[in-house]
């Protein structure tokens, strides 16, 4: 079985220039030396507990990391839109590893309906999905109540995060890529069911983008990258603009300190599905052109976060106190 | 109900997800036989859409208990992880997650006592999982293969041993340019009254073809997944093989397996969908097929 990790790893030599890549795997090669391996049943170990918890006959499935040493704050990570989760993970689960390799006790969770959550997705609207988050933020804040709490979100996730915020949840807040709305996240979102049909049916079989949104303003559901949009999640979302705090954003002198942080092509498949619909779908790949990375250096954004996170504790940690 | 498992293999942390099998109508004597599922190439062990959910959740409705679990470094278990989709792609092609899901079917089946496991999963997936049947077969009762992929993505350009890259000449150039407007009219125009006798009369002279001289296979094929594939299905291990559209059905059934005896394949072909089987409800109809497939194979037999 080493011999996957080992033969893996021949295949490229990662550049030692990237620190998350230098560091999220660190814990996971300290379990493979088995000095923090913790008994395997129950999902349990020292470094990275998965479990589930039981919330209104639904289970929300959630990742605690764990840092080595006593931590320093408490990061909530409040992932993508459903349909983005599966490209951004490998991304989003480094994160995670990588800021508890810098002290944060992280959490990170799925929505319920997404991923590994239980749940029907058409049942489900971002009135749940900020429950969610509610959720997720007991079981952390019961790991340690007296450590400061720092909310992280991106795309759909940084839009949560806001109204979270501004609800009052968290000491400080980053948002990684936040839309306007849920309304345009979701309206952009659509243009992938759009690109879909222009796939797969012929042409007089395509609907328009307003055409589906009659269908879920009728009651409709409709399938937009594997997951049914309901009714109530369209009609939600138009009550849904990003909230962000008033001034002053400077973390120097802000009680509760937040920032805003844009990605770019380099941040890879974190970057919202979105953002990327304006390639042309048309065009015939190249034998030149590589896929999309897997695995891209992220080190530009996730470096200056980390230090925004740790500039805003040293701030607020007198008040938590 | 779901519970989080975690497997050590060799010092090796392998997450996963068990689906605890439900009473329902059903007889239980189904539970000894579970679904593993495996990554969907480089994607979480929830699959795109979360198709892999929908499935364990299906077959644990039907009284199988099912498992879903990340290889190393993919989804939630911990691992290294190449920069380039392109090098997961060639090592996965190569068969390099085989003997790490042939290993957690060997885990599995000691902790939960059962009695075998059907292996399966999407693109990637359904190739580890030949790969792992093929080389360690115990345990693996069966095989549910979405999407297989023949073809050599990660490292293209691979030929068969033993036979020669054809040469790119004019003639040939036009002769293949011919051929496969032919076969883009014959599938574009499956339903034309016109055209289907031509159809027909163009499959039969190539499966007649196939049947002589041995079935041609494309540029850039996997050989040793062939093989793999051939060896497997040889040992009439229930095998069910999902496609999306005909021309991928076409290559599986008559070029992969044609020449196998005693072979127990069940083609499926879902149209209107892609590769990812996920658009245009192709997520539902899989989720009904494999379900039922199940239950016609395992479920009946121990009644």
């Amino acid at each position: 079985m080493k011999h996957v990790c080992a033969n893996l790893a021949k295949l490229e030599n990662p550049p030692g220039s990237d620190p998350l890549a230098n560091k999220s795997y660190r814990p996971a090669a300290a379990i493979h030396n088995g000095a923090r391996l913790a008994p395997i049943d129950g999902g349990h170990c020292l470094q990275e507990r998965a479990d589930y918890l039981d919330v209104d006959s639904e289970q929300l499935y959630y990742v605690l990391h764990e840092p080595a040493i006593s931590p320093i704050g408490q990061v909530l990570l409040v992932g993508p839109f459903a349909s983005e989760r599966p490209h951004a993970y490998a991304l989003w689960v480094r994160w995670a590893r990588f800021l508890a390799a810098e002290g944060f006790q992280v959490l990170r969770f799925d929505f319920r309906g997404v991923g590994e959550s239980s749940g029907a997705f058409e049942k489900q609207s971002l009135t749940t999905w900020m429950e969610d988050i509610r959720h997720c933020s007991k079981i952390l804040r019961a790991q340690s109540n007296t450590l400061p709490l720092i909310l992280n979100g991106v795309g759909l996730g940084a839009l949560l995060c806001a109204r979270a915020f501004s609800e009052g949840l968290g000491h400080a807040m980053l948002l990684w890529s936040p839309p306007e709305s849920a309304r345009q996240l979701l309206y952009d979102t659509l243009r992938l069911r759009l690109a879909t049909d222009f796939a797969l049916l012929p042409a007089n079989g395509r609907r328009t983008r307003d055409d589906y949104i009659k269908v879920m303003e009728c009651g409709g559901l409709v399938e937009v990258e594997g997951y049914p949009w309901s009714e109530r999640l369209w009609r939600e979302s138009a009550d849904f603009p990003l909230t962000l705090p008033a001034d002053p954003r400077d973390a120097s002198q802000a009680p509760r300190p937040w920032h805003v942080m844009e990605l770019d092509q380099r941040a890879g498949n974190l970057l919202p599905l979105a953002a990327k619909v304006g390639v042309n779908f048309g065009r015939k790949t190249r034998p030149e052109d590589e896929p999309p990375s897997l695995n891209p250096d992220v080190s530009y954004l996730t470096v200056p976060s980390c230090a925004w996170m740790k500039d805003a504790l040293s701030k607020i940690s007198g008040e938590v106190a | 109900m779901r519970k989080v498992v975690n497997i050590d293999i060799a010092g090796q942390r392998l997450v996963g997800t068990y689906h605890l099998p439900e009473n329902g109508d059903g007889p239980s004597s189904a539970r000894d036989v579970a679904v593993l599922i495996l990554n969907f190439a480089q994607l979480p062990r929830a699959g795109l859409a979360d198709m892999s959910v929908h499935l364990a959740d299906e077959h644990a409705a039907n009284g199988f208990p099912a498992f879903r679990f990340d290889m190393p470094g993919l989804g939630d278990s911990p691992g290294e992880l190449p920069r380039s989709e392109r090098l997961l792609w060639d090592f996965t092609e190569n068969g390099g997650y085989a003997q790490c899901a042939a290993a957690l079917v060997e885990q599995l089946i000691q902790r939960f006592e059962l009695r075998g496991i059907v292996l399966g999963g999407l693109c990637g997936g359904a190739i580890t999982s030949l790969f792992a049947a093929d080389q360690w077969p115990a345990g693996v009762l069966g095989l549910i293969l979405l999407e297989p992929t023949y073809f050599l993505v990660g490292s293209p350009g691979s030929q068969m041993p033993g036979r020669t890259p054809r040469k790119k000449n004019a003639l040939r150039n036009g002769k293949s340019n011919l051929r496969q407007r032919l076969l883009t009219t014959l599938k574009n125009n499956a339903d034309s009254i016109w055209l289907r006798p031509l159809r027909k009369g163009f499959l039969s002279l190539r499966h007649g073809r196939d049947r002589i001289f041995g079935p041609r296979f494309p540029d850039g094929i996997n050989h040793p997944l062939v093989l793999a594939s051939r060896r497997v299905a040889a040992r009439a291990l229930p095998i069910l093989c999902v496609n999306a559209g005909s021309k991928q059905r076409w290559l599986h059934q008559y070029q992969v397996f044609g020449h196998v005896k005693g072979r127990r394949i069940t083609f499926v072909e879902i149209e209107g969908t892609n590769h990812m089987l996920v658009p245009g409800g192709g997520q539902a109809k899989v989720v009904e097929q494999v379900g039922s497939w199940l239950r016609k194979t395992y479920r009946a037999s121990h009644l």
